[in-house]
């Protein structure tokens, strides 16, 4: 059976404040473009896609959290 | 090698249109779901190379294409289409990185830089240490002069089941909430769309995956600071286009 197409993906990386910048520009501009795809009344139809994106840093987190 | 797909491809041609005379190039690359421009360059022998996509389609159609494909891009098609991460990874190794904790410590450790059993501490506290132990155990990573742990086999290729990555991207959505942190980005939408639309909205992942990629590997752009970037895109329910019609 053919299921609806699907995409996942993700990339660990030690990265210097330029490399971050820049990664979050992206999300910002994928986040941008789904935002657009989604809105457009040609694409519209009857099945539910979703669209998820998320970066952070691996060790930013409060030894709390953790608990 | 590309002469060999074409070979293989020729063959195939032959044997379909033994079963049926009028089928012709095109209905045959519909029937792969590749362009009719693609099915044809490599017919030819004209595309010295063909995407992993094209691969993987072309496979499941003609397997006796494996043959000719290198290990490793029929290791990950088999990994990636048939579910067999442990068969490729090994049972102990995909059962470890099946813990959250094991696979963050194991991923920390693939960088260059490595990571310091303090900066472990400081993050994910005993569990964290636990899993940096356990890896040790396993001799999958080894402590270095400067204290860094790193892993033992840098060079060696890992594929990840989509089940794997599936678990993964949960892991990371759960643990790394925008309210945890302030330096998150985290973005979520749905809508209900046709099949151009989700065709554009795979493109849009696509893309940025590309972006991501580059990014990473940027030389200016490597520092101290381990970062994710993920993304995941697919219907909230599981039917075909066609049922919903």
């Amino acid at each position: 059976m053919k299921h609806p197409k699907r995409y996942a993906y993700y990339c660990i990386e030690f990265l210097n404040e330029k490399g971050r910048k820049q990664l979050k520009q992206i999300h910002k501009e994928l986040h941008e473009e789904v935002k657009k795809i989604m809105n457009d009344e040609k694409y519209k139809g009857s099945m539910p896609y979703f669209s998820m994106n998320f970066s952070g840093t691996l060790l930013d987190r409060t030894p709390k959290e953790t608990k | 090698m590309s002469e060999k797909i074409a070979e293989i491809l020729r063959e195939f041609l032959i044997e379909e249109r033994q079963k049926n005379p009028s089928i012709n190039e095109t209905a045959i690359s519909k029937k792969i779901d590749i362009p009719p421009t693609t099915f044809n360059r490599l017919l030819n022998g004209y595309s010295k190379k063909a995407s992993l996509t094209t691969i993987i389609k072309l496979i499941q159609f003609i397997p006796e294409l494996k043959k000719n494909l290198p290990e490793e891009v029929v290791k990950m098609f088999e990994v990636t289409m048939e579910k067999k991460t442990s068969e490729y990874m090994g049972q102990m190794l995909e059962a470890l990185l099946s813990d959250k904790y094991l696979f963050i410590c194991w991923a920390l450790a693939f960088s260059k830089k490595g990571i310091t059993e303090d900066e472990i501490r400081e993050s994910f506290g005993e569990h964290g240490l636990l899993a940096l132990e356990t890896l040790e155990k396993k001799n999958i990573v080894a402590k270095n002069e400067r204290g860094s742990y790193r892993i033992r086999e840098l060079d060696k290729k890992i594929t990840f089941s989509f089940q794997l990555i599936k678990a993964h991207l949960i892991f990371l959505a759960e643990e790394y909430k925008p309210g945890n942190l302030q330096t998150n980005y985290i973005q979520y939408r749905v809508d209900y769309l046709n099949e151009k639309g989700r065709d554009q909205l795979m493109q849009a992942h696509k893309e940025f995956h590309r972006k991501t990629q580059r990014i990473m590997s940027d030389k200016e752009n490597k520092g101290d600071t381990p970062y994710f970037s993920a993304g995941f895109s697919d219907a909230l329910l599981n039917r075909k286009l066609k049922e919903v019609k």
